[in-house]
């Protein structure tokens, strides 16, 4: 199918982009990268009246180490975190996370901000940027609020966002030296979305344990303090399958295996950050 | 063929293929080659992936290719192919069809390496396409198949 007819506008500033969206309300679609939106507007899933592409937008695309955080634009790229084109203060996570996304060509549009404003549950950053301590910069014309990714995606595909707000940067803590990471995913196939994600970061110095479990049809299931899976200790070697599957019910996740697959995932990221 | 069958995830992988066909003459190897590589990508769609499943109301639930799976570079391997010529009598120079066979054999020859990884659990395929849901449900109908089976030796 082909997208029904539609405006297009490509905003040199970023005034004129949150001047177009407020005129253009609940008619009006933002585009940072398309590729999400694009097949969406083919299966006419979504029928704006107009899309304000923000891809032109220089202060989208910056990406800056600001004390212990790096702020990366909305419309940086999968492919720019691949390469590393803009810093990283994740020893590796982020290019890692970036590297599993899709396929290139996805990842040469796809944009962080893009990903994570379409709340797929079972997108990468959703669950990665969780795990991470990351937060959203959020501004409106009159100014901006930082609120934790978690917080930010409130359910599948939903997300904060109001109608006059645009995403404008992450904000990732950059990580000790010693923190120890572990990503997985489980995917039908290469490029597929997946179907579980499970994802661990255990940062001593910073005081930092935080375990996910991704891809569960609804927002992630985050714990900013992940002890509840490993015993009541921070030893990576204690991680309770029990207790991942008994939250995993507690969250109305029925299925048996459906259950088993994001436990297993989530051990899985946990064997890779006790680098086993 | 060779299979690694993960027991957690349900996924298969697809580890060594060879292929031998006898195709009589072969007028012009490299397409008859060509001919095998398109069908073993097509064989391993319908025996891992491609699958077309209705609800109950008899609405077609993959209707798009993010539903109804196809196998890519990633998931097809390079297979080991080898050569029969056995001349048919019946045909101008001996030749003999090459198109179709290609992708006949891929479901058989990957349900049963599939079946014979898993045949320490006990568990047994016999629908495809090999799902990882169909193999892990396959496994668990097996553990508790032997769970029964020790009961009643128990009691």
């Amino acid at each position: 199918m082909k997208p029904v007819n539609f405006a297009y506008q490509r905003p040199r500033h970023f005034g004129e982009a949150m001047g177009l969206l407020a005129d253009g309300g609940a008619h009006a679609k933002v585009l940072a990268g398309g590729q999400s939106l694009g097949p969406m507007l083919n299966l006419r899933l979504v029928q704006p009246e107009l899309i304000v592409d923000i891809t032109a937008l220089d202060e989208l695309k910056r990406a800056e180490k600001l004390g212990d955080h790096l702020v990366l634009g909305a419309c940086v790229t999968h492919a720019d975190i691949e390469d590393g084109r803009v810093p990283d203060v994740t020893n590796g996570a982020m290019p890692e996370v970036a590297a599993g996304i899709a396929y290139r060509a996805v990842r040469n549009r796809g944009t962080i901000g893009g990903s994570l404003i379409n709340a797929d549950p079972s997108a990468d950053w959703v669950s990665a940027l969780s795990a991470l301590g990351a937060e959203a910069i959020v501004r409106r014309a009159d100014g901006a609020r930082t609120l934790a990714v978690e917080d930010f995606v409130t359910g599948a595909l939903e997300t904060v966002l109001g109608a006059n707000e645009l995403l404008e940067a992450i904000r990732v803590p950059a990580q000790s030296a010693s923190a120890q990471w572990g990503y997985y995913k489980v995917c039908r196939k290469t490029g597929e979305y997946a179907q579980a994600i499970g994802a661990v970061l255990l940062d001593r110095p910073r005081n930092v344990f935080r375990a996910v479990i991704g891809a569960t049809e609804r927002k992630p299931l985050v714990l900013a303090d992940a002890r509840a899976l490993f015993g009541g200790s921070d030893d990576l070697a204690q991680f309770d399958r029990g207790a991942a599957d008994a939250m995993l019910q507690s969250i109305g996740m029925t299925d048996a295996l459906d259950r088993q697959i994001h436990t297993v995932a989530l051990a899985r990221a946990v064997r890779q950050a006790a680098g086993a | 063929m060779t299979v690694a069958v993960d027991p957690e995830l349900g996924d298969v992988e697809i580890l060594d293929y060879v292929i031998v066909e006898d195709g009589g003459r072969l007028v012009n190897p490299m397409v008859v080659d060509g001919q095998i590589y398109g069908g073993l990508a097509q064989g391993i769609g319908t025996a891992l992936y491609e699958e077309m499943p209705f609800d109950r109301n008899g609405q077609p639930l993959a209707t798009t290719f993010a539903d109804y799976l196809l196998p890519g570079p990633t998931e097809v391997p390079e297979p080991r192919l080898d050569h029969i010529e056995t001349l048919a009598p019946y045909t101008e120079f001996g030749v003999k069809g090459i198109g179709e066979g290609g992708a006949i054999a891929p479901p058989a020859a990957i349900a049963n390496a599939v079946n014979d990884a898993l045949k320490g659990l006990g568990a047994e395929l016999l629908y495809s396409p090999i799902t990882p849901r169909r193999v892990l449900e396959a496994i668990a109908a097996a553990k508790v198949q032997r769970a029964a089976v020790v009961t009643r030796a128990g009691a």
